[in-house]
């Protein structure tokens, strides 16, 4: 019997057949096509990459500096110190540090000073300890010059201008500035920005140095943080009610319930439908929403919202009975039902209506919202296929009278994990549980089908 | 031009080169997609679909094995992705008789290999299936039962049936 297995394989294993001309035709068709997909998925990548990136540069852009700029300082620094700087202060010549006890302290003084004007709004860098802070032009390692202590601007020394944006005032004329270093020159604070910047000494102790650099190191962290929650968080205190508007998407699990009631008649329908459907659905959401922030902790919002998920219908459709007889006999050798599976999605959309209070706590950049409130189902979307009530065989969604045409209302809670990325800009992840109230089957259906749907929205939120 | 450096061209997207590519193995192809089709149009779709594969997927070719063997593949696979996805009205209903009767050698050697192929087109969609991946391209019972989700048993019983078809069939031309 397998003889005809191998001449078969012979001789077709490796037959040729020349095509009908048309299917390269159609090849080039579908490669053209595909290629004009691939395109259009591109460019919208981009076109996506794009308005992100100019929706953060417009953020960035926004952004009210609160540290000095080069600018404003540049020009305090090119002014006549006499009469620019009537207020600049000198602190009188601090005696030579030598590597004892008396110096530590005074070291330890030095670091205090700078993290108390740092408290007071001063910003202190420190030439000798910011290795990142360089000057394109050579700062005095030995106090200032000669025609400084005069009162004449030098020709090539704008030496208190620091490149990275933080300047020192100029000293006024006759100022007593030592050749002795180390001396500490504070600016005044009646001006929007001071600088504090001590003039380098090439014989400072090592040991020293080394006090200076671990006590500023951690002062100049929290500096830093500081700032750093200046300029990347909004200013609630200062703009108690603000509006937040949020654009998210993310996964979706719907978990369904199917239910066949008391009605025993109803057990087998329900059992049919429950093996072969899926007990799960796998989609997205999507949405905008719109939140008031008042009293800042307190919100009440609203939006639109789409979400989509997909089931699967699996089949196993009796396609013949084969018999097979013996001829001679006429007995029965063996009988088949051959079968084949399909298998088939089932899609269930919902654009709601959210409406929800809240409470938001921050700490930092970083913050929660926790939100509560309900839905208001707007269009319920359906496309699939499942048993028929009657016939009990595969149909369409559309050729049962088994689904309400509106979901209803739901209940939803959630949580916002938020992230300050600029003053008026936040990232967020945002977990959500959503119970629909009502089965989304009619009264008249034997089964009640209800949904219970976990998401995640991820997204941005802008202030204004 | 030798295989590996048209491979190279068309991954660049030269369309004179897929053609080229296309010509030299579309015969091959077209008697493989007709063994599992019931007609030539539904072969030529199969061969048009298996192509349009072969092309956008031929980055996955690494040079490793052979180049046929591999587009090969992909037509079986989509010869059985297409008979997945049709769904057959009932072709066969009531008794069968199925003869058990040898076929002559002869009778096949006589026959042109788009004659066999014509016979073999003849089968129920499922015994031309099994007959095909088993016997010609030489894939085990276990490997059917798991590629068309059926029991070994069914792949087992479908083969011999459409062995004793045909054997029938061939009988009667003959």
């Amino acid at each position: 019997m397998n003889d005809i297995d191998q001449i078969l394989q012979e001789r077709l294993s490796n037959a040729s057949i020349t095509p009908p001309p048309f299917v390269w035709a159609g090849v080039e068709r579908e490669l053209r096509k595909k290629r004009r997909r691939s395109i259009f998925w591109w460019s919208l990548g981009l076109g996506m990459l794009l308005g992100i990136a100019s929706l953060t540069w417009f953020g960035f852009s926004k952004t009210t500096p609160t540290t000095p700029t080069t600018t404003s300082l540049n020009l305090t620094a090119n002014t006549p110190s006499n009469e620019t700087h009537p207020k600049v202060e000198t602190v009188p010549n601090v005696a030579p540090l030598t590597p004892n006890t008396n110096q530590k302290n005074t070291a330890e003084n030095q670091a205090s000073n700078h993290a108390l004007s740092a408290k007071n709004g001063l910003i202190a860098p420190n030439a000798s300890i910011l290795p990142a802070i360089s000057s394109p032009y050579p700062i005095p390692t030995q106090g200032l010059s000669k025609q400084d202590q005069a009162g004449q601007p030098s020709t090539d020394a704008p030496s208190f201008t620091a490149s990275s944006g933080v300047t020192s005032p100029q000293p006024p004329a006759g100022t007593a500035v030592s050749d002795n270093p180390p001396s500490l020159v504070f600016a005044s604070a009646t001006q929007q920005y001071a600088a504090l910047i001590p003039l380098r000494s090439s014989f400072t102790p090592l040991k020293s140095k080394m006090a200076i650099v671990n006590t500023q190191k951690w002062k100049q962290k929290i500096i830093r943080k500081k700032k750093e929650i200046d300029t990347k968080c909004y200013n609630f205190e200062s703009h108690a009610n603000a509006w937040l508007f949020d654009a998210y998407t993310g996964p979706l699990y719907a978990q369904k319930s199917l239910s066949a009631g008391a009605n025993p008649e109803n057990k087998t329908y329900h059992d049919l439908r429950w093996n072969t459907e899926s007990h799960r659905g796998l989609g997205f959401t999507a949405g905008v929403r719109a939140s008031l922030l008042v009293k800042q902790h307190f919100s009440v919002g609203t939006g639109i919202d789409y979400q989509q998920f997909t089931e699967t219908f699996s089949y196993e459709k009796p396609l013949y009975i084969q018999v097979l007889i013996d001829p001679n006999t006429g007995d029965t050798l063996d009988l088949d039902i051959v079968t084949q599976r399909f298998k088939q999605y089932s899609r269930f959309g919902f654009v709601n209506i959210p409406f929800s209070a809240g409470y938001e706590i921050r700490q930092g950049r970083r913050g929660v919202h926790l939100r509560g409130g309900g839905a208001i189902n707007l269009l319920f979307w359906k496309n699939g296929t499942m048993l028929d009530q009657t016939t009990l065989q595969p149909a369409k969604f559309d050729t049962q009278d088994a689904f309400r045409v509106n979901a209803g209302l739901s209940l939803i809670g959630s949580a916002q994990f938020f992230l300050h990325i600029q003053p008026r800009t936040r990232l967020f992840a945002e977990p959500y549980y959503q119970r629909i109230l009502k089965p989304v089957t009619k009264g008249t259906y034997p089964l009640q089908q209800n949904y219970n749907l976990i998401g995640l929205r991820l997204g941005l939120t802008k202030i204004f | 031009m030798n295989e590996e450096a048209l491979i190279k061209a068309c991954l660049r997207g030269s369309a004179q080169h897929q053609r080229e590519l296309y010509e030299r193995y579309s015969g091959k192809m077209f008697a493989v997609c007709l063994r599992y089709a019931r007609n030539s149009a539904d072969a030529a779709d199969m061969l048009q679909e298996g192509f349009v594969k072969v092309f956008t997927k031929l980055d996955q070719y690494h040079f490793q094995g052979s180049f046929e063997g591999w587009i090969r593949k992909i037509m079986v696979n989509t010869a059985l992705r297409t008979y997945q996805r049709q769904r057959f009205d009932m072709e066969h209903s009531g008794f069968e008789v199925m003869p058990d009767q040898a076929v002559e050698p002869d009778a096949i050697a006589r026959m042109s290999e788009a004659e066999l192929l014509k016979v073999i087109a003849q089968l129920p969609d499922g015994y031309r299936v099994i007959f095909n991946l088993v016997a010609i391209e030489g894939y085990s019972h276990a490997e059917v039962a798991q590629t068309l989700g059926i029991q070994e048993s069914t792949s087992r019983s479908q083969l011999t049936k459409a062995r004793r078809w045909l054997c029938e069939q061939l009988e009667t031309i003959k």
